[in-house]
């Protein structure tokens, strides 16, 4: 390719896409972008410096027949090589503003933070149905669970020992909540009904009746006293605690709501649905703030980051994280090919998801790197299509992982304690591959 | 929203992204948002509440009139002054439970946001691949199949019990033995028991007889010795006269010894017996059947041996007839109504043709000649006779030939019995007797006796008489 060819190819190029970089072509950014780009060209990427000498090698090869031929361009190495030389040359040459070609800034990879393994440390079979719903208590005591069998049994954390069983549900209990202001507990069911135990007399003190389907979703709100539920009717509906009356019915997704979060500043109210969309809910107004459209399959479960104001939601095959007030997307995490059922983030950084198959991965929320892949092992005398994980928390402390499986047992996760950096040495490599657009 | 291609890519794949600031609002914010938030929600609960809650809908509302004072306005010249009106406007009152004057009509909605960009690629079109990913068997149940479906092996044995697993305890095996020779052990115990029970108690019996023959031979001794001293005192008192009968005591002697013989014969009987019988006791059922088969002379086994008894060799009798003729017919085979493939007396139909003549066999032959059909009868050879018999009893060779069937006639002890003897009748003289208790009567009665026909006669009256 001759090199009138390529300027002219730069400039369709510049053409194209200039204007959607064209930030970067203000000048002073423009030149410290460009002496980046030249520093990395000065000296040969070291994977590339190691494979230099043996290219050499294979070049005095007499079978080599690029001596032969005038072409250079035999070897293939030496031809990239040469090839992007040259046209580093050719940069070199040109004049900083009749530049075409945009050179990209020089991805530095960010290094994933360590965690430490995650092993397996208590099975507690004692449901007698999926176990479809998990809340820890605020006290960080005891964790409560729904299941298929209709019946809440309340777990102590420390021993593992069932502590109370609830029934009242007369179908799966699909959400469950502990109000961290009031002595209650919230569970919502397949039976349509939201219902709020006091878990002073372990008795249901209020109904919050509305729903016109399974509810299989619910959430508290943080600061106020308002509880939001979502369902197979395809709306959110936000409810008064204490008075029981339907606030807002947050209509707009055209399925099944399958996970609702709320949060202290807005979006206060994050909900996703089986429509594949995420929705961003302006509480006060009961409208909606923002559509995410990015999945292409249904969402099922969302995950609220405790410290940083984003979010990440998870589809089939797919997790996206989101940055919060407008709802940008800020990472894909690949890799999970499974129904993604549920997820959870912890305050180090550690984001859990857990597939209908099974499949759990532990991913670095920073750099969506995925450092701990596990099937889960169903119970024994369970079939092989009951490995499955519906729900997962995280405790309070984030040390223990709460899973709620198809083999109807809740399994607790906890981190290998003598797993060092040296023991289980990260299993990353930067990618040559570009990394940024 | 997302306007335009850079929004598909994530922020932290951006170059053009600066330092990501994501921090959770701060304290003031949230505040601030909360407040907002808590009282756009009041005005929403009060009013939902307000609603939920009939006393207050229907409050008092100001029934109190308003008083206007009305000056109206200079009309067509008219001036109005001094003519001022005070006018007193008050709500009309209304019937709380008047229906609702206006129909509900439904708002329609408003229009929808508009919607928003797609963020993701178009699905992707189903590979036959992706079908066969997700085609899901159907589900047989181990219980029932009654289409007949086929199941996969793993399900089969997923469902079968765990054969392999169900390991029977050694101690079972173990038990069972213990037992059998436990078992063994008693039994050998008490057949051991029982013989020598047996020998104990013979030896006892034995050891009895032996007393009491002791005992007898004492007996005997005694009076022996008592009948000498008696014979030895009479002979010494009697000396003179013992002399001539001096051979006595030696043919004493000689009949005393064949005694003790015929005593010892006996007693040696009788222990033979008892030793026969011992072991008859001692014997199995077959062969004490045996035994007693032989004591009545029904034992062939010895002739089976000399080959004395030989089971009749005839062809036709070596096969059931029945197992011939099978499809010949109604009565060939076995039914109901005949149980028998031949009669158990054949010899009886011969018997019944003996003397009568057999039309079939007959048939060809004249009818009048009855002579030669007898004589044709008596010189077939019906019977197969066995034994002496065939060749004919001493004797029969010189007794004329038969001319008929056997004719058998009272016997009257050699006396006619024309002879009219009454005493041929009676053999205990029982007539007699009644002759002389009775005197007349029986005299009368034999004297009727003699006329037999008169007296058929007159019992045959009687009988009339009885019936009339």
């Amino acid at each position: 390719m001759s090199a009138e060819a390529l300027l002219a190819h730069a400039q369709a190029t510049k053409g194209l896409f200039g204007l959607d970089y064209g930030n970067i072509l203000d000048a002073p950014r423009l030149k410290r972008v460009r002496a980046r780009e030249y520093e990395g060209t000065e000296k040969l990427p070291p994977s590339i410096a190691a494979k230099q000498p043996k290219a050499k090698r294979t070049k005095a090869d007499p079978m080599d027949f690029s001596k032969s031929t005038e072409d250079a361009s035999a070897s293939k190495a030496l031809v990239l090589n040469t090839k992007r030389s040259n046209i580093n040359e050719f940069m070199r040459r040109q004049d900083p503003k009749s530049s075409s070609l945009i050179r990209r800034q020089a991805h530095e990879q960010l290094r994933p933070e360590w965690h430490a393994p995650w092993k397996l440390t208590r099975v507690i079979s004692g449901h007698l149905g999926w176990v479809r719903a998990l809340a820890v208590e605020p006290g960080n005591e005891w964790f409560a669970s729904g299941a298929g069998d209709r019946t809440i049994k309340i777990w102590d954390l420390v021993t593992g020992g069932l502590r109370l069983t609830l029934t009242g549900h007369i179908s799966t209990v699909r959400g469950l909540a502990v109000s961290p202001r009031h002595p209650y507990l919230f569970s919502c069911g397949e039976d349509k009904m939201v219902k709020c135990w006091d878990l002073e007399s372990n008795k249901v003190i209020r109904h919050y009746h509305g729903h016109l389907s399974g509810v299989y979703t619910l959430a508290l709100h943080p600061t106020l006293d308002l509880l939001v539920t979502g369902g197979r009717d395809g709306v959110a509906r936000v409810w008064d605690m204490r008075t029981r009356s339907n606030i807002h019915v947050l209509s707009g997704h055209k399925q099944t709501v399958t996970d609702v979060k709320c949060q202290e500043a807005d979006p206060q109210v994050i909900s996703a649905s089986l429509d594949a969309t995420i929705r961003l809910w302006d509480l006060a107004a009961g409208k909606t703030m923002e559509v995410l459209t990015h999945h292409k399959k249904g969402v099922r479960a969302l995950a609220v980051h405790p410290d940083e104001f984003t979010f990440a939601s998870g589809s089939a095959g797919n997790i996206k994280q989101w940055k919060c007030p407008e709802g940008s997307l800020m990472k894909n995490f690949d890799g999970h090919n499974a129904i993604v059922n549920t997820l959870a983030v912890n305050s180090e950084n550690i984001l859990f998801s857990g597939g209908d198959n099974g499949s759990m991965c532990f991913w670095d929320w920073k750099t969506g790197h995925r450092f701990q892949t596990l099937e889960t092992i169903a119970q024994p005398g369970s079939l092989e299509a009951e490995a499955g994980i519906f729900i997962s928390t995280f405790d309070r402390t984030g040390l223990r992982l709460i899973c709620g499986e198809a083999d109807k047992t809740i399994k607790i996760w906890k981190e290998d304690e003598d797993a060092t950096p040296e023991t289980h040495p990260l299993d990353w490599k930067p990618t040559l591959a570009r990394q940024k657009y | 929203m997302a306007t335009s291609f850079k929004d598909l890519i994530p922020l932290r794949d951006r170059v053009d992204t600066g330092e990501l600031t994501l921090a959770r609002p701060s304290a003031e914010e949230v505040e601030r948002q909360t407040e907002k938030t808590k009282e756009a929600l009041a005005i929403l609960i009060s009013g939902a509440s307000a609603a939920q809650r009939p006393s207050l809908i229907k409050k008092q509302q100001d029934n109190e009139p308003t008083f206007v004072r009305y000056t109206p306005a200079d009309q067509f010249g008219e001036s109005s002054n001094g003519r001022e009106r005070i006018i007193r406007i008050q709500n009309k009152q209304e019937d709380p439970m008047e229906p609702p004057k206006f129909k509900h009509k439904k708002v329609p909605r408003g229009p929808p946001t508009p919607p928003r960009p797609v963020m993701h690629s178009p699905p992707r079109k189903l590979t036959a691949e992706d079908q066969a990913a997700w085609r899901i068997p159907p589900a047989v149940s181990s219980w029932k199949n009654p289409k007949g479906y086929t199941r996969g092996i793993d399900k089969l044995l997923a469902a079968r019990p765990n054969v392999e697993d169900v390991t029977i305890n050694d101690k079972f095996s173990q038990l069972a033995d213990a037992l059998h020779t436990a078992d063994r052990h008693a039994r050998e115990e008490v057949k051991k028991r029982a013989t020598m029970q047996q020998l104990l108690a013979e030896k006892a019996k034995a050891q009895k007889e032996d007393e009491l023959r002791m005992l007898a031979q004492q007996a005997r001794q005694k009076r022996t010795a008592a009948g000498t001293r008696r014979r030895n005192s009479s002979a010494s008192s009697r000396d003179s006269r013992s002399r001539p009968r001096g051979s006595s005591p030696n043919s004493r002697s000689s009949s005393r010894d064949s005694d003790v013989r015929a005593r010892e014969r006996a007693r040696n009987e009788a222990a033979q017996e008892r030793q026969k019988q011992l072991r008859q006791s001692r014997m199995g059922t077959e062969r004490r059947l045996q035994m007693l088969a032989r004591e009545q002379n029904r034992d062939i086994s010895e002739k089976i041996a000399l080959g004395l008894a030989k089971p009749t060799q005839s062809s036709e009798s070596m096969y059931d007839s029945r197992l011939f003729n099978q499809n010949s017919g109604f009565d060939a085979g076995f039914n109901e109504d005949q149980v028998y493939d031949k009669p158990l007396f054949a010899a009886q139909n011969a018997i019944n043709n003996i003397y009568r003549p057999n039309p079939s066999a007959q048939d060809d032959e004249p009818e009048d000649d009855g002579g030669a059909t007898v004589e044709r009868i008596a010189k077939a050879n019906r019977f197969e006779v066995l034994g002496k018999a065939a060749k004919g009893f001493r004797g029969a060779d010189i007794a004329e030939p038969r001319s008929g069937p056997v004719q058998f006639e009272k016997d009257r002890g050699g006396v006619p019995a024309s002879g009219g003897k009454p005493k041929d009748d009676d053999p205990f003289g029982i007539d007699d007797m009644i002759q002389n208790v009775t005197g007349g009567s029986g005299k009368k009665r034999s004297g009727l006796d003699g006329e037999i026909e008169g007296r058929g006669g007159k019992r045959a009256r009687v009988d009339d008489d009885n019936d009339d």
